[in-house]
């Protein structure tokens, strides 16, 4: 009898365990659909139930509609998402207020607090495979903006009026700058075609473009000079494919050109809406992202090539927009590269701009400068930096290193600069940073009261996404 | 017989309870391993690891067929979504969260779409062209196809969301 109730105990015992097992591990070979249960009924009641979801299954914008129900959209029309991002910064100067950096005001020497950037995305999902993207940027300029440099220091620009809806009230007006504007269809991941304003597709820091994503509070200089164009009117193309663990990825660009020109001497720019020439500006990047034991790498090469003109209006007799101030064929040239092993970053960029004058651009130039003549020239920029997320409060301190020559035949202004700071990610989207940079300039000579001047800048900044 | 009908009674208990952990492990192993679905009209039978991280972080948009795929993440938070976050996307949530924020920022796109619950999700891949999502084990039902993880079913030795 007791061993009787063993073997019943023990079969109950193995036969539970084999259940189990089975529940645990299905373990289909082929493409495993669970079954409800067991039986032959079920199992007539399963494929019924396969057979009603089939055809009812969407695609497309019928597709997002049963998506919308669940996941708490409820409007059929295509959704418009507004996001964006803001940044508050204390920034200060140091230097010696008999050099040149306070005699003709390029900077302030006391320490100032600033509402940086209120930029506001529109983003909208047109349909499953068409999107649009407006980001716009709130600003208090120009108000307050030094224009061009003069033998007595910068004019500053005031835009103060009288409030019409309050008497004795002032108010100074801002603007509004449309940073990207544009629509784009995906044809597949190979390709995708965009159309409007867009970033120009060059490295890493001008795409990432936005406070909260940045490093540092402070763009390296290789970017704030545009040896490539900041952004650009027209099309873009891009895509990517995997092969294997490894994403190749291509953009390609055709557009108005360049919009700002700057080269130490003069600060140019043409209206974003206009071509004052026939030459388009054509541009491309590739680039690798591999993941491994070594963590994530990407690597990439961008190149642009255009010609630029610039004109203002003209005096009547010869129409708006007809007088040359300079026109040039320009040849821009980057490489970046990107690793991140654990909490470890490692980024850099390279730069390259050749800029060379058509006869008729460099005479107007000249004339423009009041010299003689003026040169060809080529500038050139890199950075790299590297942080370590620290396992507390992601907290990541940096440094960086970078290098500008601005214009290679005036070898005075050529810089380097070590930035060394901390940046803070307190919340996904919320960054407090802070930095110290040390520029110097050491081909200037020792009597340049600019260049030839110490020069230390501090910058902290608190940037945050909304 | 009296006392040989207790014994039996004692035997059963003694065996019940010898059982009851395994029983239970089981059930939890059941419970915690996520299976990959996809609808059934999509032709893939297998996905691997670094498919499922390029599909949620929106590096790829399409199958390979050409339809356009459409992840579904569960509730920051769950125990599922922190086993995914874990074992495909080598990221914690704050990891997750500060990518989306960088990738928005950058213009490129925004995170997945999340469904509140595992039902929910097996409701919208059986009807829904395109879905990859991620739901435990027991919530799946033959409107959806389950995908092997780097060619190993759930629930077989080397299964990378088996939740251990």
């Amino acid at each position: 009898m007791h061993r009787f109730v063993l073997a019943a105990a023990l079969a109950l015992a193995l036969s539970s365990a084999a259940s189990a097992q089975t529940a645990a591990a299905p373990a289909p070979a082929e493409p495993i659909a669970a079954k409800p249960a067991d039986t032959k009924a079920a199992d007539t009641k399963a494929a019924d139930a396969k057979a009603a979801e089939q055809s009812s299954l969407k695609s497309g914008d019928a597709g997002d509609a049963a998506l919308d129900e669940v996941t708490g959209h409820t409007d059929s029309g295509p959704q418009l998402k507004l996001y964006g991002f803001a940044d508050f910064t204390y920034q200060r100067y140091l230097f010696d207020t008999q050099s040149g950096w306070a005699k003709y005001n390029i900077f302030e020497n006391n320490g100032s607090l600033a509402v940086g950037k209120i930029n506001l995305f529109l983003d909208g999902q047109l349909s499953q495979r068409a999107r649009s993207l407006i980001e716009i940027r709130f600003s208090y300029v120009p108000n307050g903006t030094g224009s061009q440099l003069t033998s007595t220091g910068t004019q500053k620009v005031s835009t103060q009026v009288n409030d019409p809806t309050e008497s004795n009230a002032y108010v100074s007006w801002g603007s509004i700058l449309i940073e990207r504007a544009w629509v784009e269809y995906a044809f597949s991941d190979l390709f995708t075609l965009r159309a409007g304003q867009f970033l120009t597709p060059v490295g890493i820091w001008n795409v990432d473009h936005a406070s909260v994503a940045l490093i540092d509070a402070n763009q390296p200089y290789a970017i704030t000079q545009q040896l490539f164009p900041r952004s650009q009117v027209g099309f873009e193309g891009y895509g990517s494919r995997y092969f294997g663990d490894t994403r190749l990825g291509w953009h390609l660009t055709v557009s108005n050109g360049r919009i700002e020109s700057y080269n130490n001497d003069y600060n140019g720019h043409v209206p974003q809406y206009v071509d004052f020439d026939h030459r388009l500006g054509v541009g491309g990047r590739v680039f690798m992202e591999t993941r491994g034991s070594l963590g994530e790498l990407k690597v990439g090469g961008s190149f642009y090539t255009g010609r630029y003109t610039e004109r203002n209006e003209g005096n009547g007799a010869t129409g708006p927009f007809n007088n040359l101030i300079q026109q040039y064929d320009e040849l821009s040239l980057g490489a970046d590269v990107r690793w991140e092993y654990k909490s470890f970053l490692l980024q850099g960029e390279a730069l390259y701009h050749d800029v060379k004058y058509t006869d008729d651009g460099r005479a107007a130039f000249a004339a423009f400068l009041g010299r003689p003549t003026y040169s060809d020239y080529t500038a050139s920029g890199w950075y790299v930096l590297g942080g370590y997320r620290l396992p507390w409060y992601n907290i990541m301190p940096f440094g960086m290193f970078q290098h500008l020559t601005p214009n290679d035949t005036q070898e005075r202004i050529e810089l380097y600069v070590v930035n060394l700071g901390v940046n803070v990610r307190v919340l996904p989207n919320l960054v407090v940073k802070g930095s110290v940079g040390l520029p110097w300039w050491p081909k200037a000579p020792a009597n340049d009261n600019i260049y030839g001047a110490q020069l230390i800048t501090l910058q902290s900044q608190i940037a945050w996404a909304f | 017989m009296t006392r040989s009908f207790a014994l039996l009674r004692l035997t059963l208990a003694a065996a019940a309870a010898l059982l009851a952990p395994a029983a239970a492990r089981a059930q939890s192993a059941e419970g915690s391993t996520l299976v990959v679905i996809v609808d059934r009209d999509n032709p893939k039978t297998d996905i691997s690891t670094e498919e499922l991280r390029a599909l949620f972080l929106g590096k790829k948009k399409e199958w390979s067929d050409g339809q356009r795929a459409v992840p579904l993440d569960l509730e920051a938070g769950s125990a599922e979504r922190e086993n995914f976050n874990a074992n495909v996307l080598n990221m914690d949530q704050g990891e997750v969260d500060r990518y989306w924020v960088d990738q928005r920022m950058r213009g490129t796109g925004t995170a997945p779409r999340v469904a509140p619950t595992p039902e929910s999700v097996v409701r919208l891949a059986g009807k829904v062209r395109g879905v990859v999502a991620y739901v435990p084990q027991r919530a799946v039902d033959a409107s959806v196809k389950v995908l092997k993880v780097n060619g190993i079913a759930p629930g077989k030795p080397g299964y990378p969301l088996s939740g251990k």
